[in-house]
């Protein structure tokens, strides 16, 4: 009974340039190799015929509560009684014995706020990804479990993003993943249509295509690395962090990752 | 955008200055009377059920499919919206409808659970208005009684979904050889649906000895109306038809056979957000099926599905072990079914679910029981047009084949909000997602194993590169080793040409083409000593002629042209016709390569056009 619905770009001109940056158009043979030197060429062409959907994500209820939350999660680790913090946020503690238990409670917390605040969007599926990429890649290798973990270790580790320097790490890998997932729902409906191509010549070179993507995306998430620890230090420190005050840092935020790629294409 | 549409169904009255109209394309539905375009009837019903239906269940009949003909009437499209960065996915429904039992369809609760497990299983926008019915509608209309004056079995512990497909008569198989009495449920919107699940049924109650009831329904909608195919809200119809029967005799609830890795349904690439990967038998979605089931029949009821931890080969290892594999060439899986004129054939071979059960059945070894003559298309060999179908073979086999490839720790990482998603619905959610991370892990596992074994079965066509190019082998191996190696080593040329000028000149550029000749040399030179500058001479005419650059062992021949001005082109233009000539007539392979940095040439295919007719000469632009 499962079903998976694909789609299609839309054929306007700049979605064609995307495609066309995407076949190696007017150009006889093309490589591989070629496709992944062009991956910000591509990153930019994509992310400018999506302009629109950038904008539209600055109002999205999914992408700034989602964001919201984890400078809540990270400043509840702060406080000796983190669990009564937690609870006040409407994460079950009994709930919260790894890393991967209390993503799914964060998780549950933005689906129940999405559903009583409308309806869910693309855009808010794509930032709750990154949210919870970004909360289970605390589990690297130098860091605990993703499943099976102390309390205490959890909250140390989460503590551990509450400092300026630790929020900037976790604000790089939300954009990051974000900027990946939003990037790669228009792309991915024209990488598989390229299989077969020289220059996704087989399935195993789309996951590389994906794999080169997100690391892009990774690195240009740096721009907004030190401005997501001093927007987070400074406004709780100042005046405390509201969904109001999210809002607007969440569209400046986005606004430095465009501009940033706007950049790296004069520099092309 | 999709227009917001108004149903008004069971005859309902609206005014025609009513708000609720406003902005909204309004449209009739019914199931009874002169202008009815909703069909409802069920089979082979024991006549007490149009004696004791209680008022509540038929408008739940009613509402459901409502739903479902509302659903599949409107077309989701494929349009975009704001700029072309949303795509029009989501549809915005409003529901007039009239009930017998008011009291309880108006209450908040009720109306807020329906809209939300509508929504969760569509993402689309529900809102229902009820108003009490004022004429008599018989139930007797929807029925077609059997023989029994009665039900055999009350109380039995669930009733049955039965789609006809592998896993729900695997989990049929698997009940009956319990000692389980089985009712069984299916929904059909065609015809030919409903002959194959007749006679599915009719071998199962052959193979064995527990008494077994076969329900089947037919519910579908006009034509006219328009026709939609995700209709994500069929198994909100298929589980009030097994809600309806299972009250009738008092069942404790409703029982879906589907594997977990359907049932969860994790996104096979990026663009499937929400509910275009659909939620049919999603952990969540069933929860929130008991909990308003819970309400409408006011006494414990479960809706559930003890697959949800198996793949589907597991799922089809069970038919073996009772002794059921015989049955299998008697079930149906393909998502196209009434879609492609076959009598013979039921299975299309192309879509996710035919992959999904080819693999299932190759991993379970009961191929002999699958022949490949029943899929019009090979799975595996077989063409696949562009679009959906070479999309879809490529989207599952690299999703499977990265979840064979990564750590349990990298599934849950990379699929945390889907994974937890479905573990929120169970107790004990650590143990199910490590349960549901397993799973993938394994279903990863059987893909890649069976892709590995259809590569080794067709190795000599793949290496001789007779497999068709779409295939779904040849997406995943790669016919590359057949492009000729002249023509690869030319494309590395360009490769590094491209990535070195863009250094090299980024501030100044070369004064002239000799200069540019001299900074390429030095960027080949440093990656490959297999090309020779200025050589070999060449016989042409009364004169001698040599190329910029050649490969002897390839013998490929490299031209570099400078456009530096507008005035360039002519000659440039000119100097590649003599080029064509000449090499051509010494039987070489050419790759030109034009730098082009002011972006001069106004169409690389117009320029390129002399060019590309040929079969042994590329060109190639860096700029």
């Amino acid at each position: 009974m499962g079903h998976t619905r694909l789609g299609y770009l839309p054929t306007s001109r700049r979605w064609r340039q995307v495609v066309a940056a995407l076949s190696g158009e007017g150009r006889e043979a093309s490589s591989e190799h070629q496709l992944l030197d062009e991956i910000d060429l591509i990153a930019i062409s994509t992310l400018e015929a999506a302009q629109a959907g950038v904008e539209s994500a600055i109002n999205d209820v999914g992408f700034r509560y989602s964001f919201y939350l984890l400078t809540q999660l990270v400043l509840a680790a702060r406080e000796t009684k983190w669990e009564k913090r937690l609870a006040e946020l409407g994460v079950n503690p009994s709930e919260t014995n790894s890393i991967f238990e209390l993503s799914i409670e964060i998780q549950r917390l933005v689906d129940d706020y999405v559903l009583s605040h409308g309806q869910s969007s693309d855009i808010g599926e794509m930032a709750q990804q990154a949210m919870g990429e970004s909360i289970c890649a605390l589990a690297g290798p130098k860091s605990i479990a993703l499943f099976g973990t102390s309390e205490e270790e959890l909250q140390s580790a989460i503590r551990a993003l509450s400092t300026k320097k630790g929020f900037s790490d976790l604000g790089q890998r939300f954009f990051g993943r974000f900027i990946f997932h939003f990037l790669n729902f228009y792309l991915s409906r024209g990488t598989a249509a390229q299989v077969g191509t020289s220059r996704i010549y087989q399935v195993g070179s789309l996951s590389k295509f994906n794999e080169i993507l997100q690391t892009h995306c990774d690195q240009t998430a740096k721009i907004v690395r030190n401005f997501c620890g001093e927007w987070y230090s400074k406004t709780e420190y100042k005046k405390g962090i509201d969904e109001h005050n999210t809002s607007r840092f969440l569209a400046v935020a986005l606004k430095k990752l465009q501009s940033e790629m706007k950049r790296q294409r004069v520099n092309l | 955008m999709i227009e917001p549409r108004l149903f008004i169904c069971n005859g309902a009255q609206i005014e025609e200055g009513d708000p609720t109209r406003e902005g909204r394309r309004v449209i009739n539905l019914d199931t009874q009377g002169i202008d009815s375009n909703v069909n409802i009837n069920f089979e082979n019903v024991a006549k007490v059920l149009g004696k004791n239906l209680p008022a509540r269940m038929i408008d739940l009949l009613e509402i459901a499919a409502y739903v479902y003909a509302a659903d599949c009437s409107t077309i989701r499209g494929n349009d975009w919206t704001d700029g072309d960065s949303t795509e029009a996915w989501s549809r915005d429904f409003k529901f007039v409808v009239a009930v017998r039992d008011l009291k309880f369809w108006s209450s908040a609760d009720v109306n807020n659970m329906l809209c939300q497990l509508l929504g969760f299983l569509s993402d689309d926008r529900f809102s229902f208005c009820f108003r009490h019915l004022k004429s008599d509608r018989p139930v007797q209309e929807y029925l077609e009684f059997g023989n029994s004056e009665d039900w055999e079995f009350y109380g039995i512990d669930r009733v049955i979904m039965f789609s006809g497909g592998l896993d729900s008569l695997a989990g049929s198989v698997l009940s009956a050889s319990k000692g389980e009495k089985l009712m069984l449920v299916s929904h059909s919107p065609v015809s030919t649906m409903i002959s194959r699940q007749r006679k599915l049924f009719n071998c199962l109650r052959g193979s064995f000895k527990v008494p077994m009831i076969h329900v089947p329904v037919w519910i579908n909608k006009d034509e006219a109306l328009g026709r939609e195919h995700t209709q994500r809200t069929r198994s909100f119809l298929f589980s009030a038809l097994g809600a309806l029967i299972a009250e009738s005799i008092k069942a404790g609830g409703v029982r879906f056979f589907e594997n977990g890795v359907v049932s969860l349904n994790l996104p096979v690439a990026d663009e499937v957000l929400r509910a275009r990967a659909s939620r049919t038998t999603h952990p969540f979605t069933l929860q929130k099926f008991s909990e308003f089931y819970r309400l409408v029949v006011n006494r414990d009821f479960v809706i559930d599905n003890p697959f949800v931890f198996m793949t589907k080969a597991e799922t089809i290892s069970l038919l073996a072990e009772h002794g059921a594999g015989e049955l299998i060439q008697h079930t149906c899986s393909c998502a196209h079914v009434g879609r492609f004129q076959s009598s013979t054939q039921w299975h299309c071979g192309t879509c996710s679910q035919c992959i999904d059960r080819r693999i299932a059945i190759l991993q379970a070894g009961l191929s002999i029981y699958d022949p490949d003559t029943d899929y019009v298309s090979d799975v595996f060999t077989g063409p696949r047009k562009d679009g959906y179908e070479k999309n879809m073979a490529v989207n599952y086999v690299r999703h499977a084949t990265e979840l064979n490839r990564m750590s349990e720790n990298e599934i849950a990482t990379k699929f945390s909000r889907d994974i937890g998603r479905a573990a929120k619905s169970f107790d004990h959610k650590q143990r199910v997602s490590l349960d549901f991370v397993a799973l993938h892990k394994r279903h990863g596992k059987i893909v890649y194993d069976v892709i590995s074994r259809q590569l080794e079965l067709h190795s000599g066509e793949l290496l001789a590169g007779q497999l068709e190019p779409s295939s779904m082998l040849a997406l995943v191996a790669g016919q590359q080793h057949l492009s000729p190696s002249w023509k690869q080593f030319a494309a590395a040329i360009y490769s590094l040409l491209s990535k070195g000028l863009s250094r090299a000149c980024a501030r100044t550029k070369p004064k002239d083409e000799p200069r540019l000749q001299e900074i390429c040399d030095g960027i080949l030179g440093a990656h490959t000593d297999m090309l020779v500058r200025e050589f070999p001479f060449m016989q042409w005419s009364s004169g001698l002629t040599k190329p910029d650059w050649s490969a002897k062992n390839l013998d490929l021949l490299v031209e570099l042209k400078y456009i530096r001005e507008k005035r360039n082109l002519g000659p440039t233009r000119e100097a590649i016709a003599a080029d064509i000539t000449k090499y051509g007539d010494n039987n070489r392979k050419v790759a030109f390569i034009i730098y082009d940095p002011y972006h001069l040439i106004a169409s690389d295919e117009e320029f390129s056009a002399p060019v590309t007719t040929r079969p042994d000469m590329f060109m190639f632009f860096i700029r």
